[in-house]
């Protein structure tokens, strides 16, 4: 070592050693602060515990308030009024075992089918009829990801007897979350669309539409597609700085679907972007493109309808 | 670490660790502070069953860098605060004491370190490189200048300069 780096050092503990503490007294006050900081940790795990759960019970009140539609609204004559033009079907449904997990034969599939779910509707646009979602299952149970959509239709002249028109499979993120859920007719043709809810997170529901159409080969289940050719998937649900929903609107003096989505960066006040619905029929798809939005800004009360508020029809909120 | 190995630690090694992290703060209370801290967490690391290979040196860099960290939080402070703009010292030091302590404010804060860490708590150019997560060819780079500062500014002899450049090459 140079003489440098020995002056440096001797310096450098000259300089230091005035600043060399009491460590006699300090173990008490590490004792103190490791306490401190035991007691920061446990607050700060039950505050994110509350976060949590509050952010959930939140959620959960959003999408009860969006899928509700039948029975909150009864009689109120809203989006979950069901047609008064709807009869009573002159067939019976078919019957879906409780347990969703039971693997069931239905006429009309050529396969075992398990997770049935069921609404009425007058799909057909001649008065009521089933529409349903089920999840095929193998030989070895309910175990396949592939779930289908299906339609009663009436086989015969007297419309008592039926069979199935399908469609699908469905976009569904998973099979036990995935259910038609809703009878919404979102053109005002008098022909009900199926809504089938394709996935379910903590705060949010997306489900997407599928249309029964009659052609030469007879009844089809075509679905509304994306710009992608993908199907259309609509978003209901709020989190604190986000929310989405779609509803049924009559400005333009016929109806159509409308779609939003809301941002907050303080979770009162949101930013919102409304895109009209244009649907354009195609070779076994009806194409959906969003129209140019509308913005504005409103508080959390004054958000857009949604829950396919104003398209008619009734909304359930799980499986049959 | 159990409480008879934690106060041996703050009886032989935490002044002098206080005395480092002063000595590149300034700041005897924010040095006590850091390491402080930093201690605590070696304790509650060690409770949850994690290995320290080296107690000095683990607890010298998380002080250094809680140190850091504060710096940080003070610069926005110190445009409105003149009179915090760069290392203060605690005391009224005199003679060698102040050319040292300001010899060291003077030098960028990575230089302030690495000298601090080599001639003060006499670490390795390569535990310090791995301290401060860098190479060890920055970290003699960063001494040299840091030596060569000092030098100049404690007014060291041409002689002990000569040696220093001589030995660095």
């Amino acid at each position: 070592m140079t003489r440098i780096d020995d002056r440096l050092e001797q310096d450098l503990e000259r300089a230091a050693r005035p600043a060399a503490p009491d460590p006699g007294a300090t173990l008490g006050e590490v004792t103190r602060r490791r306490a401190r900081r035991q007691v920061m940790r446990k607050a700060q795990t039950v505050a994110l515990v509350a976060v949590v759960l509050v952010g959930t019970v939140a959620g959960f009140a959003v999408l009860q308030r969006n899928f509700t539609g039948a029975h909150q609204s009864e009689g109120t004559g809203n989006a979950s009024t069901p047609s008064p033009s709807m009869a009573a079907p002159a067939f019976a449904p078919i019957a879906i075992p409780s347990d969703p997990t039971k693997v069931f034969s239905v006429d009309g599939l050529s396969f075992p089918v398990c997770r049935g779910s069921t609404i009425e509707g007058n799909f057909l646009g001649s008065g009521p009829t089933y529409a349903y979602v089920f999840t095929k299952a193998s030989d070895a149970g309910c175990d396949t990801d592939t779930t289908v959509v299906a339609v009663q239709v009436p086989s015969d002249a007297a419309g008592t007897k039926t069979t199935l028109a399908v469609g699908g499979p469905l976009d569904c993120q998973d099979p036990q979350t995935c259910f038609v859920s809703a009878n919404p007719d979102i053109d005002g043709d008098g022909q009900d669309e199926i809504a089938i809810v394709t996935a379910q997170g903590a705060s949010t529901t997306s489900f997407e539409l599928y249309e029964a159409q009659h052609g030469s080969q007879g009844w089809a289940l075509v679905p509304f597609i994306d710009d992608q050719g993908m199907p259309k998937a609509f978003v209901e649900g709020a989190t604190a700085t986000e929310a989405h929903g779609a509803y049924c609107d009559e400005a333009t003096g016929s109806r159509r679907l409308v779609r939003w989505d809301a941002t907050s960066t303080d979770g009162t006040s949101y930013d919102v972007k409304e895109f009209a619905q244009k649907v354009t029929q195609q070779e076994g798809a009806l194409s959906m493109t969003d129209l140019a939005p509308t913005t504005r800004t409103v508080t959390v009360g004054d958000l857009p309808p949604s829950g396919l508020e104003g398209c008619g029809g009734s909304i359930q909120n799980g499986t049959a | 670490m159990d409480e008879v190995e934690l106060r041996s630690f703050l009886r032989e090694r935490y002044p002098r660790l206080v005395g480092a992290v002063a000595l590149v703060t300034g700041d005897l209370a924010s040095a006590e502070d850091a390491v402080q801290e930093a201690v605590v967490r070696a304790w509650e690391r060690s409770e949850r069953g994690a290995q320290i290979a080296s107690l000095d040196r683990w607890v010298a860099a998380v002080a250094f860098n809680l140190s850091r960290t504060r710096l940080r939080r003070l610069r926005v402070e110190r445009l409105a605060r003149p009179r915090l703009a760069g290392p203060t010292v605690q005391e009224a030091p005199t003679g060698d004491r102040v050319d040292v302590a300001l010899a060291l404010a003077a030098l960028p804060r990575r230089q302030r370190e690495v000298a601090v860490l080599y001639y003060f708590l006499d670490l390795g150019t390569a535990e310090i490189a791995d301290d401060m997560h860098t190479t060890e060819g920055t970290v003699k780079s960063q001494l040299f200048k840091a030596r060569a500062h000092l030098a100049d500014a404690l007014a060291l002899t041409d002689d002990d300069q000569e040696n220093t450049h001589a030995e660095h090459r």
